[in-house]
Formats: structure tokens, sequence, C-alpha cells
């Protein structure tokens, strides 16, 4: 595989590069989150995974539905649950929108997008 | 898509939600008294009890004669038979006989537990004096 930025013999660069086909990069961030849908994640189609974990004392739901509610989204759990997507697995679907609400009050959420370079 | 639960984190019995649960009484008995229920403590829906200390005591106010006072306190855990717990027989017969008997530990009765303290006064003359008492923690299941 050609090497533009030289950096070859980087184990983890040649993995990256090998699976995504060149270098990623990561971006952490919290967000708050209440009761009202709220965007979680950007439409990025250079992202290849993400994964978000509730650090709040209630559930959190998420899905790439604009009008997700408690029924129709992916449960995030309190207390340490965590919802993730990888290109790999879950195809291109890795790279749309998302959204998310918590059952009540608010609830702070830690969010990791890996994106390529 | 991954969706990963935390590992299952209970706190201990002791900090949900827990509320003692002290129960005691008294009552004086005539001769031939048969076995009475004298309080009783049903473990609530979604709730257990730890059982700390059982007291059962009674004196004779009056001679007694020919046979035993008993004070006593009996758990019927749902589905189960009744079983004493704490069991007072005083066979003594001169007034003032002191009988006591008492029970501590950490036994744990399930929901829909029904825990009761009893009298009863065989004798055939005079007139004898119960305290029974109970005391736990009612905690969530």
């Amino acid at each position: 595989m050609p090497d533009p930025i030289g950096y070859a013999g980087a184990t983890a660069y040649e993995v990256a590069s090998a699976r995504f086909g060149g270098p990623t990069r990561s971006i952490e961030r919290d967000l708050t989150v209440t009761t009202t849908p709220s965007r979680l994640l950007d439409n990025n189609p250079r992202r290849v995974a993400w994964l978000i974990q509730n650090l709040g004392a209630v559930d959190c739901y998420n899905s790439d539905r604009r009008d997700v509610t408690s029924v129709t989204g992916f449960i995030l759990a309190a207390s340490g649950g965590v919802n993730a997507m990888d290109v790999l697995e879950d195809g291109e679907s890795v790279a749309y929108d998302r959204y998310v609400l918590c059952a009540s009050g608010t609830c702070a959420l830690h969010i990791l997008e890996i994106i390529r370079v | 898509m991954k969706v990963i639960f935390p590992p299952g984190q209970r706190s201990n019995y002791f900090d949900r939600n827990a509320v003692t649960k002290a129960i005691s009484g008294a009552t004086s008995t005539g001769p031939g008294s048969a076995p009475t229920i004298r309080w009783t403590y049903t473990v609530p829906a979604a709730k257990k009890y730890a059982l700390n200390t059982l007291a059962c005591r009674n004196v004779r106010q009056d001679i007694g004669t020919v046979t035993a006072a008993q004070t006593f306190i009996a758990v019927t855990p749902a589905g189960g038979a009744i079983t004493n717990l704490c069991t007072l027989s005083n066979y003594a017969l001169e007034r003032g006989a002191v009988g006591q008997a008492d029970f501590s530990g950490g036994l744990v009765f399930m929901t829909g537990a029904v825990i009761t303290a009893n009298t009863s006064d065989n004798s055939a003359t005079g007139n004898t004096e119960h305290n029974y008492s109970m005391t736990g923690l009612e905690f969530d299941a």
C-alpha cells in the first residue's frame, strides 16, 4: 500500500489504512440530552465508527429517526450503557444523522467518533 | 450496531430504601387462655425483611396451677408451614416467676411471610403478663 504521509511501520496506521483506506482520527465530546429529541451525531460520510456511553442515571433512546421516542429507539441504558456502530458491521448507516432523547430530566452522554482523515 | 448494558450493580440491602420495623406489645392473660395472635407483620410485596431480634417474656402475676404460660413468635412463609422462631414456656407457678426467651440473628424473610406474636396460658388459675417484641429491617427485594 502506498505511504503518502510517511507512517510506514506504525502498526495502528497500517491497520486503519487496511481497514478504512487511510488514517483515522478520533473526536470525543460530551452532550447533555433532554426529553426532547436532539441531534446526537451529524451526518458525516467520513465517519467510520462511533460509540456513545450513558453517564447519567436515566435511560436514553437513539435512532436515525428525527422523531425518536422511548418506544421507537435503541435503548442506551443508564449508568454506563453503550451503543456503537462500525462501518464494517453496519455499512453506511454509521454516517447518518442520529437523534437521542432521555426518559426523564436530563442526561449526560459521552461520545466517541472515529473519522477517516 | 452494538447495544451493551452495564453490568448489574446493586446496592447493599441496607441501602435499598430500608426502614426499621420494630413491633412490640404487652397483654395480660387469664387462666385457660387459648393461643391468641397479638400482632401480625406481613412482608409487603417487592420487599424483604431482615430480622434482627426477637424477645418473649412473661411474668406470673398470681400463683399458677398445673402448667405453662407460653409466649411465642412464629413465621408462616409464603407457601410454607408455620414455624416458631422464639418460644417461651414458663412452667414456674409461683407469683412473680419470670420467663425470658430472646433471639438475635440475621434471618431474611421473603415477600408474603407472616410473622405473628402469640400468647397462651394453660394454667387453671391466676393471670400472666406477656411481652413480645421484634426488630428488623424492611428493604427493597
